[in-house]
């Protein structure tokens, strides 16, 4: 019974992580940003937080926010150059980044533990905890999309000519939303450091991001209720498919493939999901038939 | 006149193709200046150049005695001139007032602070900004459609749209690119009409197009293109007489 509560109550620490990751992954896709930089920012978020509080004796809640910011300066020092560049250029120079953070974390022994990672990290991370900083991500996403940024940010990523003619800086725009992006991440990064007593160099490479990118890209980019949703079924069904491995990558694999493919706004596609029409146009949902 | 918006000697080459050759111009203050010719020769090359999405390979480009040439379409917006496309460009996922609403983004003033607390500033200018939108739909008669989505509005009633959406900004320049493109005869009378009315608000504007007809019958004053070039420029009436133009237009034309 106690197995079976400790089992579920990690299974929901999880969805709040992976859900205030998706929120990360989401300012970035939701303005035409296809960012791999997800993971570098976690990573760094975990090391220069454990690394506070276990070498420098900072309180949690001080490494956390250093962490926050540390991957939010990154991420604008990333993004001046690479903002620049085409799309897939961009997609490409951000997964080097992560790549690069790997490595470092690999070889850095003193700060990073190297390749054997490190041990016995204080768990401060807590479900309320989660919570609380889960709720803050949304309600920051809700706040700038009701606002005239919001609206600038659909319109862009709609099409950015009209935008930039109505006088949208679409560059900045992208870069203050990648740094928010980097922020969240670095966040979420600081409390996944401190949630399973470990972390290690590979914790945070390739396939963290590319899970990170399905969250939203699965519950529907088009939608505030999307990232949440895309971390939870992403989060959940594996623990369905526990019977075997190798299913369970094939079965994830084919179910992320059909709804990319038969859901234009993913699973918020349902009418379950879908809020008022009103709220929906807000959120700039394509209408049918809209030309 | 005073000019508001005057180029000399723009160039641009596109791979093999000299879009624009040494093109000099000039846009009065308070008038509808016409920049007419044939397809191909040039107009939304220009158009593309004075509002910032492509940079002239050569000349200088000057709005209200200042020199604008390369700034970002951004900054060309924030100057006060704003435009339409000749391939309309709405936002298809949003509504007419959403549209509009963008047009207003650069008179914004809330903050960040102003956003993630909700504070009063914001709502308040939210509500300005809907209301001055919704007029602006009102004195084009398109407050009716307001809500409606991009997708059920007729060819001729997205050109207008797109028009009012470049109003919002509260120009001091309107570029429009073949605005009567697709239109029947009465869409067009009304869209005269309208190209007028905003002259008499004082808005300056710069109507290309190759239809002789609207622009004869609107402009003040009329440069021809033709082949990237200067072919002709001054009264309409000048420029009908023109046998160079004739030549120009019947030559391609027939
Ligand atoms: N982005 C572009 N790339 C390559 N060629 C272009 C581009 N834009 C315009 N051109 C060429 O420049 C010339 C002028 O085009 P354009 O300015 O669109 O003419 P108009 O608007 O008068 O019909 C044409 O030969 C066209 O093919
Ligand atoms: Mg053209």
């Amino acid at each position: 019974m106690n197995d079976l509560l400790a089992a579920y109550g990690n299974l929901i620490d999880m969805i709040f992580l992976n859900s205030i990751i998706a929120y990360s992954v989401w300012l970035t896709l939701s303005a035409n940003m296809f960012s791999m930089a997800t993971g570098g920012f976690l990573s760094l978020g975990a090391y220069t937080c454990v690394y506070l509080t276990m070498q420098h004796g900072l309180p949690f809640f001080a490494g956390a926010a250093a962490a926050a910011l540390a991957a939010t300066a990154v991420a604008l020092i990333l993004g001046l150059p690479l903002l620049r560049l085409r799309g897939d250029y961009f997609a490409l120079a951000t997964l080097a980044f992560t790549e690069v953070v790997r490595v470092v974390a690999l070889n850095w022994e003193s700060v990073t533990g190297g390749a054997l990672g490190i041990f016995n990290i204080p768990k401060y991370t807590d479900t309320a905890v989660l919570l609380i900083v889960f709720v803050l991500a949304v309600y920051f996403c809700w706040a700038l999309e009701h606002s005239p940024e919001g609206r600038a940010r659909r319109s862009m990523r709609r099409d950015e000519t009209p935008a930039a003619a109505m006088g949208v800086n679409i560059f900045t725009h992208k870069l203050a939303l990648f740094a928010a992006s980097g922020f969240l991440a670095g966040l979420a990064g600081a409390l996944a450091g401190h949630l399973n007593y470990f972390i290690g160099p590979n914790d945070f490479g390739l396939m963290r991001t590319i899970d990170a990118l399905a969250y939203p890209i699965l519950g529907g980019v088009n939608s505030l209720a999307g990232p949440a949703l895309g971390a939870a079924v992403f989060t959940i069904f594996p623990e369905f498919l526990r019977f075997s491995n190798q299913m369970r990558e094939i079965i994830l694999g084919a179910v992320f493939v059909l709804a990319v493919l038969l859901l234009p706004n993913g699973l918020t596609s349902f009418r379950g999901f879908r809020g008022s029409r009103r709220r929906e146009r807000r959120m700039g949902v394509r209408e049918k038939g809209g030309g | 006149m005073n000019a508001l918006l005057s180029g000399e000697g723009i160039t641009k080459h596109f791979a093999g193709v000299t879009a624009l050759s040494g093109f000099s111009f000039e846009v009065p203050s308070g008038a509808i200046t016409g920049v007419i010719g044939p397809n191909g020769s040039g107009k939304t090359t220009l158009m593309n150049i004075i509002t910032g999405l492509y940079r002239a390979d050569r000349g200088d480009l000057f709005f209200d005695g200042r020199n604008i040439t390369g700034l970002p379409p951004h900054r060309i917006a924030a100057l006060g001139i704003a435009r339409s496309f000749q391939n309309i460009r709405l936002f298809s996922d949003q509504t007419i007032l959403e549209n509009v609403l963008l047009g207003t983004h650069l008179h914004r003033q809330a903050g960040i602070a102003d956003i993630l607390l909700r504070l009063p500033r914001l709502r308040r200018e939210e509500r300005a900004a809907e209301s001055f939108c919704r007029e602006l739909l009102e004195r084009f008669e398109l407050k009716h459609l307001a809500e409606h989505p991009v997708g059920r509005l007729s060819y001729g009633d997205r050109r207008r749209v797109e028009i009012v959406r470049a109003l919002a900004l509260r120009p001091r320049l309107l570029l429009l690119d073949e605005p009567a493109a697709g239109m029947n005869a009465t869409e067009k009378l009304r869209l005269a009409g309208l190209i007028r009315r905003i002259r008499d608000e004082r808005i300056s504007i710069l109507l290309i197009d190759h239809d002789m007809e609207m622009v004869m019958r609107l402009c003040d004053s009329v440069t021809v293109l033709n082949f990237g070039k200067k072919l002709a420029s001054g009264l309409p009436c000048e420029i009908q007489g023109n046998p160079a133009v004739r030549e120009a237009y019947l030559g391609l034309e027939s």
